[in-house]
């Protein structure tokens, strides 16, 4: 009932909200269902600068999608080809990345190779499962904009908190191009 | 929890939703009477989204027109694929050829059939009408279209129509920005091949002047220099800019091309836009080369000048020079 509910509420609120929304920002929805489990600082207090999304350890069921809405171009790096679901070293985690025109780069890791885990250019397009690569204790995605080697949390903060459960596309921040 | 409702992903929910009331509504609309319709369930079909479109674009609202272009697009991989070429394939609107195409693009964009695009790309090129062709190229704009075809591009900008070549070029230019952020060499390499190729100088002008051309090939950066020597002065100005943005690699031939070319040039125009690029090409490091070149033209000798100023502060990014180079031509 519940469900129901927001889902009505919600398809009113894209019928007022969605036609004013036309920016040029880029919309980052989530790369599967999970709840988001760190934003701009870990539990223990230390700066994380980035989104972790989860699904409470289903490592491999879901497959992870590029989260920019729109058509871009991914550069796929694989690190690790086998199955990793907890961990296996800083700097071998699987990354997906694109590069925008102003120099902001949206990266998403630590997902398992797949056959389609390649380059490529696509709007939300799976890009291999969800994992455990690099340095973590669990399987997720880890979600970060960065530029000039400084993390930005401005595309999120405010838009997700940690501990709520996203859907697959639902709306994670939002990047200025 | 207003908040949680706006971030939630509505558009597939409401897709549905438009679907199965429209075609009810519609008939009630019709209907003069007092009564509260009746909400009928239907079948979800391309021709009821497409007759809710068909009515919204009649709207004054921009916002609403771009908002049912997005739900088509999303609707799109969940449409019958058949429906929706068929669809494509019948319509001469050019305003719902666009509508229909994009949706085909999206299927193909969104990992479904590589095909959809092609069949978009074939319009695109063999349509009679120059109308319709331009619609289907606007349809393709900021996709992957670059990458599927550059040799379809190559086509476009030759069109014979100028409406076609320019959205193509258009297309161009917005594609190797927003897909590919400026930073992919193939795609950059593709638009200087499509620019290059095109007889219109207003095509090559527009595409060379706005591409970010940081990643590009040797081959790619040799095109640029051939095309310094057009007799376009449009083509020359645009060339030029081109080549202030090359890879390190590129530098040297790029900055002596260009200081080779402008003892010859007579165009300010071109001139200036030489000045920029060697400029950007050595930052403080093209001090020495610009004073030389005071003496080829008196009056460049001010715009010369206040380039070496705007170098002499150090400034170790270009977009900051640049903008500190407007700034001194708004001051003056």
């Amino acid at each position: 009932m519940r469900k129901t509910m927001k889902t009505t509420l919600a398809v009113l609120a894209s019928l007022a909200f969605i036609p004013a929304a036309a920016t040029a920002d880029v919309r980052v929805g989530s790369p599967f269902p999970g709840t988001v489990t760190a934003t701009t600082y870990y539990s223990s207090g230390s700066f994380h600068g980035a989104v972790d999304i989860s699904s409470a350890n289903a490592c491999g069921y879901w497959g992870v999608e590029t989260g920019a809405y729109g058509s871009f171009h991914w550069n796929v790096t694989i690190r690790t080809t086998g199955t990793v679901c907890y961990g296996n070293g800083s700097g071998n985690q699987n990354e997906v990345k694109h590069t925008f025109a102003n120099g902001k780069i949206l990266r998403q890791w630590h997902f398992l190779k797949t056959g389609a885990s390649v380059d490529k250019t696509c709007d939300r397009c799976q890009i291999g499962d969800e994992g455990g690569t690099g340095n973590v204790t669990g399987p997720h995605t880890h979600m970060q904009v960065d530029r000039n080697g400084s993390n930005l949390t401005g595309w999120y903060d405010g838009t997700t908190t940690r501990g709520e459960f996203l859907s697959r596309g639902e709306t994670v921040g939002n990047i200025a191009t | 929890m207003t908040r949680a409702f706006l971030r939630m992903n509505v558009l597939p929910t409401l897709t549905l939703t438009v679907c199965l009331l429209a075609p009810a509504l519609a008939s009630a609309r019709q209907s003069a009477s007092s009564e509260a319709p009746a909400l009928q369930p239907t079948t979800c079909s391309v021709e009821g989204l497409m007759d809710s479109i068909r009515r919204g674009m009649k709207s004054r609202s921009e916002a609403y027109k771009l908002y049912l272009r997005t739900l088509l697009r999303e609707s799109a991989v969940n449409l019958p694929r058949a429906e929706l070429q068929a669809a494509f394939e019948r319509e001469y609107d050019p305003v719902m050829v666009e509508h229909l195409a994009a949706a085909l693009v999206a299927r193909t964009e969104r990992g479904l059939e590589d095909d959809a695009f092609q069949v978009v790309a074939k319009r695109a090129l063999e349509d009679r009408d120059p109308g319709l062709r331009a619609a289907t190229v606007r349809a393709m704009r900021r996709t992957g279209a670059l990458g599927r075809s550059g040799e379809m591009f190559e086509r476009l900008v030759r069109d014979p129509s100028p409406e076609v070549r320019m959205e193509a070029a258009t297309n161009l230019v917005e594609d190797t920005h927003y897909v590919y952020g400026g930073h992919h060499g193939p795609a950059a390499d593709t638009a200087v091949s499509a620019a290059a190729a095109s007889d219109d100088p207003k095509v090559t002008a527009k595409v060379l002047g706005q591409l970010m051309t940081g990643e590009i090939s040797s081959d790619s950066a040799r095109k640029l220099e051939r095309l310094l020597g057009s007799d376009s002065a449009e083509v020359r100005a645009a060339a030029s800019t081109a080549l202030g943005g090359v890879p390190v690699a590129e530098m040297a031939n790029a900055r002596q091309s260009l200081t080779g070319m402008y003892r010859d040039e007579k165009d300010p125009t071109v001139r200036k836009a030489i000045l920029q690029s060697i400029a950007r090409l050595g930052f403080s490091g093209a001090v020495p080369e610009l004073q030389r070149l005071r003496a080829v033209d008196p009056s460049m000798t001010s715009e010369i000048d206040s380039w070496i100023r705007v170098l002499n502060m150090n400034h170790q990014d270009w977009s900051l020079i640049l903008r500190e180079k407007q700034r001194q031509q708004q001051a003056r």
